[in-house]
């Protein structure tokens, strides 16, 4: 080992950490900068503002704005499409690569994917309210919060929670009035489908969100609450919460009389009569197969109330044709 | 230290054939769907009926389902036995060669196109694990010769790139992410027969080198030795590194990587059978078959209708197996 | 045909030569052993012939075809290794391992049989059931030395096979080689006792820096010449009860302490002499008349000597020789040996060496034994006279210097030394 060697090494490896730490530094500042610039913005004049607005997220935390929201940044494709929903998308600065409906929310600045938000990005964009998914976004939220924005998280175990998520941001944008709309129409959509299956027996439904290996909507999801709204037993449940692993043996042990297969951001579940030993499910031999758009039932936003007409279709066709 | 056969093979190959047998029925006797032992009986006995809904459970489900674990656990085995004693190194596993690393970038690429989920996962995996195979081959060829030192060397940095990939698939493409993660995990979730006749493939991959029993036997003490005494090491080397290679690629091309078993069972038939390659490697091809049917009917009974990866399963049932026999191998 | 030939045969590891156009061949049924300091390449040559690595120049041929077209099952039929070093981790028994020797036979062999056999005339047949890992050094290597056998090879090669092994079981073991070569098997035996190099081989090959040294029977190949050359030390033939032995002084190439010619007779010398070659001088002596235990200890050493015929006076050609010695000397030593008629003339010598300048240190007690008046005239030719022969050496170990600079500089007479009181 020679010296010279030894002193060549040392010398690129701290001309590296000074890199790396004026690199940190560098940001750190950015950071800081944009904080100072967030918080003496003043809010449009667009909407009423009456003093602090609090409303309860889907943590149960309290979230006060003392104006509605000017700058909203999303970071889930649902939470997109509620802000559009209630009319409080020209304030929506930037969202997810995911977010494909509406058409605009398409040429919205992107923050990045759902999984792993970057927390600079986000502040890059200078939002006071973040509209953040449950789950791993938990986290950021004390770190968007020490940055002077507010964070509101969208995690609704049921089909009426989503409402109430819906109606809240309305408060948080002023956007009241359309967000009631909002919550208005998919009230209609859940009394009408209550309505048409309230005589009809409960009908046994798998829904499957993976194939391999078999996964499944379990208790306490919307999903859940949408299946048995629609009149079915979701046979997920009794997995457990969440989106639990399904046994196949289970599945033919229980024959569902309805099976329905999510596609789209999943992937596409391929021709499921087809598979090994199926053709001896009831739901295969009597054709109630069906494959759902994955937007129209996982995304807890408003257009929940399409995807729950289409399950009292699927799992009551003979009362939805009836209407 | 006692031994289960010290002169003849056949005791411990029929013990091991017998401890198979039983995991085997065990498995297919018991599951999720609780079935009778009288039903499955009449199942084995009438075959696959159309129609009838519990024999499709047994036939469709669960049969495959077994074969599976049975032939995937039996390819580990033998796998970690070829490489163990080729590599002379007691902690060598199947997937040292880096190409489990390559099936997982394979099948993570079919899931991440959202090709229809079926064939075409195991399908790129098995292309994934044999180029893997390949251009390890290739690093590791130096004056026609194999540098087994340097085939370890690049199956690691494989895998650790392979790794690197598969995890920035996974990111950029993480609505996949959960899928992918479940591929990795290992798993017999929804192998069906298609699966079994992939699986099957590595039959006569798992034969082969009873072929090489004696050749094995006299690498043990070094491949200079080997040549010494009459032994064409290059040729045996080539052989049983193909074999391994395919034994591992198929396995986990069909159920993810599942860890423990490739590592861990050549060691425990060692301590029952002792080094010598006539037993050891159908003993280590029955029990690896039985420790896996028996890991995968705990993983999907044990919290039904949920499963457990089986691969945390192989690790909780083998560690305390192996402590055991350890314990008892320094005593006697 | 020879069992083994190589011709010009030159071996390098990538860039470093190990060997050197080495030529030999090696008859079926003989008993070779080779040698040489380490490094010399004598592992290398037995990895060529055992066809494990092939030369980068030459060729190495076993029963005329060249290594490079025999196919190891086959070559393992011919040629069989008991390596020096060898390795197994796992838990075989001895049987199992001996057993393995039987594989190049296929399917003929009846390997359980014969390794019983083999471990029984090696003497170690209770190791058959044992581990082999629990064996010790020694019994691992007749092990593998039963496992090689079991090949049944024409030709059995061994790198130092007597390394790990105690005396008895070295000797045990030379002497079952040679057993086995009466017959029929032919032995090629790297090892490093040279003098059992000498009493159990026919041939030897002695191997220095990668070339081939010499080639032939241990007494013409294992002179002290070439030993000297080869390894670099001093080594001396002794002949006891009818066998020739070896024995070595450390002698580091390149420093020349000087010479001392020594003037003895009768055992007198004996002790200095070996002294002064332990020490590293180059010793000539003389007039010893043959047969003097004196002239027998020189022989021994290979001094140079000027010799008489037994029982006779020195005569005048033995004289002048002895003469020619002292001038070639840096000193004269001169023992306690008594001085009569016969080697009055020894004395005469020495007092013309003091007189023409060189050094002369005598031993007192030479004056005592002294039948002449012949030793009267030492001290005052300016013989420097010590006690005994111990503090002779070590007055030659402090002023050693002194003798080679006069030597050097070729300081004339400048007076006589004063001598020592």
């Amino acid at each position: 080992m020679s010296t010279t060697r030894t002193r060549r090494g040392l010398a690129a490896a701290t001309i590296l950490t000074v890199l790396i730490l004026a690199a940190f530094g560098a940001v750190a500042l950015t950071g800081c900068g944009s904080d100072a610039s967030t918080g003496g913005e003043a809010s449009p004049a667009a909407s009423a503002s009456s003093g602090p607005i609090t409303v309860t997220d889907g943590t149960g935390t309290a979230v006060t704005m003392d104006q509605p929201a000017a700058r909203i940044v999303s970071l889930a494709p649902a939470n997109t499409e509620i802000a559009y929903a209630i009319g409080a998308g020209d304030k929506m600065v930037a969202g997810t690569s995911y977010d494909d409906y509406p058409e605009e929310a398409t040429s919205l600045p992107k923050i990045g994917d759902f999984a792993t938000p970057n927390v600079e990005k986000i502040a890059s964009f200078e939002p006071d309210l973040v509209l953040a998914a449950g789950g791993i976004q938990d986290k950021l939220r004390s770190k968007l919060e020490g940055l002077g924005m507010k964070v509101y998280v969208v995690d609704p175990k049921t089909y009426d929670g989503v409402m109430t998520d819906i109606t809240n941001l309305g408060q948080l944008t002023g956007s009241t009035v359309q967000a009631q709309q909002v919550a208005d129409t998919m009230q209609k959509a859940k009394d009408d489908v209550q309505a048409q299956v309230a005589s009809a027996a409960k009908v046994a439904t798998f829904l499957e969100i993976y194939s391999k290996p078999l996964m499944t909507a379990g208790g306490e999801t919307f999903i859940d609450d949408m299946i048995a709204l629609a009149g079915g037993t979701n046979l997920g449940a009794t997995a457990g919460p969440g989106f639990p692993t399904f046994s196949t043996e289970v599945l033919f042990k229980n024959d569902p009389a309805v099976y329905i297969a999510d596609s789209g951001s999943m992937g596409k579940p391929g021709d499921i009569s087809k598979r090994a030993g199926f053709d001896v499910l009831t739901a295969v031999k009597d054709g109630h197969v069906y494959v759902i758009e994955d937007s129209l039932i996982a995304r807890p936003g408003p257009r929940l109330a399409q995807g729950l007409q289409e399950l009292v279709k699927m799992i009551h066709p003979e009362a939805s044709a009836a209407q | 230290m006692t031994r289960l056969a010290r002169t003849s093979v056949w005791p411990g190959i029929a013990l091991s054939a017998g401890v198979f047998v039983a995991c085997l029925l065990v498995s297919l006797a018991f599951g999720p769907a609780s079935l009778s032992l009288g039903e499955v009986w009449h199942f084995v006995t009438t075959g696959p009926v159309r129609g009838d809904l519990p024999n499709a459970i047994f036939w469709q489900i669960r049969l495959p389902r077994v074969l599976v674990a049975c032939l995937v656990g039996a390819e580990l085995a033998v796998a970690g036995v070829i490489l163990q004693d080729l590599f002379l190194n007691p902690l060598t596993d199947p997937y040292v060669t880096g190409v489990s690393s390559g099936a997982a970038l394979g099948a993570t690429i079919g899931i991440v196109l959202h090709l229809s989920n079926l064939p075409w996962t195991t399908v790129l995996a098995l292309i994934g694990g044999f180029a893997t195979l390949g251009i390890v081959w290739m690093a590791a060829r130096r004056r026609g010769r194999i540098d087994i030192f340097v085939l370890l060397l690049a199956g690691v940095t494989i895998s650790y790139l392979a790794s690197a990939l598969v995890t920035v698939l996974m990111i950029r493409a993480n609505q996949d992410m959960y899928a992918i993660v479940y591929w990795l995990m290992g798993s017999f979730s929804g192998r069906g027969w298609p699966d079994v006749e992939i699986a099957l493939v590595a039959v006569p991959f798992m034969i082969a080198p009873l072929f090489f029993a004696k050749e094995m036997d006299i690498l043990l003490q070094g491949e200079k030795r080997a040549l010494e005494l009459g032994v064409e090491v290059e040729r045996t080397k080539r052989v049983l590194l193909v074999t391994a290679g395919v034994l591992t690629a198929i396995a986990v091309s069909v159920s993810g990587i599942i860890g423990f078993v490739g590592l861990v069972v050549p060691h425990i038939v060692r301590l029952l059978v002792g080094p010598g390659h006539r037993s050891l490697l159908p003993v280590s091809l029955l029990l690896g078959a039985s420790m896996m049917a028996v890991a995968d009917l705990l993983s999907r009974t044990v919290i039904a209708p949920n499963e457990i990866p089986v691969g945390v399963v192989t690790t909780f049932v083998g560690a305390p197996l192996f402590v055991y026999l350890l314990r008892r191998g320094r005593k006697g | 045909m020879a069992l083994v030939t190589l011709r010009d045969v030159d071996f390098a590891y990538d860039e470093r030569p190990v060997l050197r156009r080495i030529s030999f061949d090696l008859q079926a049924g003989e008993f070779v052993g080779i040698v040489g300091p380490n490094g010399s390449g004598k592992s290398t040559l037995i990895d060529l012939i055992d066809g494990l690595q092939h030369p980068t120049a030459g060729e190495v041929l076993i029963g005329g075809v060249p290594t490079r077209k025999i196919r190891r099952r086959q070559m393992a039929r011919e040629v069989a290794l008991v390596p020096q070093h060898f390795t197994l981790d796992f838990d075989l028994s001895v049987r199992e391992v001996v057993e393995m020797g039987a594989y190049c036979r296929g399917k003929e062999a009846d390997a359980c049989a014969d390794a019983e056999l083999t471990l029984s005339r090696l003497g170690v047949s209770e190791l058959a059931g044992r581990r082999f890992t629990e064996l010790s050094g020694g019994e691992k290597q007749l092990v593998v030395l039963a496992q090689a056998l079991m090949q049944k090879a024409k030709l059995l090669l061994l790198d130092e096979p007597a390394s790990a092994l105690d005396v008895s079981h070295q000797l045990r073991l030379f002497d079952l080689l040679k057993e086995l070569n009466g017959e029929g098997l032919s032995v090629l035996c790297i090892l490093h006792d040279l003098n059992l190099a000498i009493h159990y081989f026919d041939k030897l090959l002695v191997l220095s820096e990668g070339e081939v040294a010499a080639y032939g029977p241990p007494d013409e190949v294992l002179r002290p010449e070439i030993v000297e050359a080869v390894y670099g030390v001093r080594a001396y033939l002794h002949k006891h009860a009818g066998r020739t032995y070896l024995t070595f002084s450390p002698r580091l190439r390149g420093d020349r302490l000087g010479r001392v010619h020594l003037v003895c007779g009768g055992g007198t010398g004996a002790g200095l002499m070996r002294e002064l070659v332990d020490a590293g001088y180059d010793v000539s002596a003389g007039v010893l008349n043959a047969l003097d235990t004196d002239e027998e200890t020189g022989s021994e050493l290979g001094l140079s000597m000027a010799v008489e015929a037994p029982f006779s006076p020195v005569g005048a050609e033995a004289h002048e020789q002895n003469l020619e010695l002292m001038r070639a000397a840096d000193l004269v030593m001169l023992a306690a040996v008594p001085v009569s008629h016969g080697n009055a003339r020894n004395i005469e010598a020495v007092l013309e060496a003091a007189a023409a300048g060189t050094p002369v240190w005598a031993v007192r007690g030479v004056l005592d034994a002294d039948f002449t008046e012949l030793t009267g005239g030492l001290e005052p030719a300016g013989v420097e006279f010590f006690a005994d022969d111990a503090a002779m050496l070590a007055a030659l170990g402090e002023r050693s210097l002194g003798v080679r600079n006069a030597r050097e500089t070729g300081a004339g007479p400048s007076g006589p030394p004063p001598p020592k009181t």
